[in-house]
């Protein structure tokens, strides 16, 4: 009786060992695994599509050249996610220096294509995209990992380096915000309701 | 309410996707960099390149600095040698000069047992002696009684 061979995948940590080695094909691997997600955080994260996909590309070399360093905690996403984070957190306070020194120029606003008409949900998720791109950021990573990820308030509070406690207080905050960005859907009747 | 629907709308945005050859491009940048593996012996090679460099240096200077010092002595002892030169010149030439500067002694003549000697190292005084005297009562300075 032939047994079927089953191909088991192997784990985050085993292919960080064969990347740490200089193994390509583990690296590919793993891009393979994680680059949705990662592109879906900073998506989410930045509000903006294309400089998601160029801070991912970014997370995933930092991951590489990182390797030799990275200490196995179980949660390569996790790490990631960090990895990731302080990308945007670095090129934001870029970007808030540039527009101090340059107050006179006009900024160019990042705008997604506009829907088809009558896909009101559609339209409705880009205005909270927006809405989140435009909340400090302390919020907005503990909103994005919290509701859209689905981390528990621990795990972000060990993620970022602060107290449980912190973390829901930035939770509440961020939703608070979000729901003044957003108070025009809210009281011009339930639009999103009717597409969905 | 507005809670709720704002969990709701949270949860239902749409996981976006990384755009297809996401993960070649990726590659394509980190073609240039070298796998971790191949950084060691770089980071090694590197820190011998290094080594070799700085012991070379450390050579050279040595070598230099020995060379500087072997040089060093030898333009002394030159140095000495060509004083004792000067110094014996510088005698050899005080003596000639001695021996100019020594005034000059004239034969007169005279006979087996008497010669006539003009000392012209006298010849000042002598001068002064004659000045008031005619020219053909000279007399000889001085002379010496000893014969060749």
């Amino acid at each position: 009786m032939s047994v079927p061979m089953v191909l088991k995948q192997p784990s985050d940590a085993e292919l960080m060992a064969r990347v740490r080695e200089g193994d390509r094909e583990a690296f590919t691997d793993l891009v393979d695994r994680h680059k949705d997600a990662v592109v879906s955080y900073l998506t989410r994260l930045t509000g903006d599509r294309d400089r998601a996909e160029d801070l991912a590309q970014e997370t995933f070399l930092r991951l590489f050249r990182s390797a030799r360093d990275y200490h196995e905690q179980g949660y390569l996403r996790a790490y990631l996610f960090r990895i990731a984070t302080n990308l945007v957190r670095s090129e934001e306070r870029r970007e808030r220096r540039l527009r101090l020194l340059l107050p006179f120029f006009p900024r160019e606003e990042h705008a997604e294509p506009a829907a088809p008409g009558g896909m009101l949900r559609r339209e409705l998720h880009r205005e909270m995209a927006a809405a989140m791109a435009k909340l400090p950021l302390r919020y907005r990573v503990a909103l994005v990992l919290h509701e859209i990820e689905g981390w528990s308030y621990v795990d972000i509070a060990q993620e970022i380096g602060c107290r449980e406690g912190t973390v829901k207080s930035r939770v509440h905050r961020g939703r608070q915000q979000l729901k003044q960005k957003l108070e025009p859907y809210w009281t011009g009747g339930a639009a999103w309701k009717t597409s969905g | 309410m507005e809670d709720q629907r704002l969990t709701d709308l949270l949860r239902e945005l749409p996981r976006e996707h990384a755009r297809p050859g996401f993960t070649a491009r990726v590659l394509d940048v980190l073609e240039p960099l070298d796998a971790p593996r191949r950084m060691a012996p770089r980071w090694s090679f590197r820190l011998a390149t290094a080594v070799a460099a700085a012991t070379l240096v450390a050579v050279a200077i040595s070598a230099g600095a020995l060379r500087g010092g072997a040089r060093q002595h030898r333009e002394a002892v030159q140095a000495r040698q060509t004083l004792e030169e000067l110094r014996a010149e510088h005698g050899r030439l005080e003596q000639e000069l001695r021996e100019i500067s020594a005034p000059p002694v004239v034969y007169l003549g005279g006979d087996e047992k008497v010669d006539y000697v003009l000392d012209l190292g006298k010849m000042g005084n002598a001068e002064v002696e004659l000045s008031g005297a005619s020219a053909t009562s000279a007399t000889p300075v001085a002379y010496h009684v000893n014969t060749f």
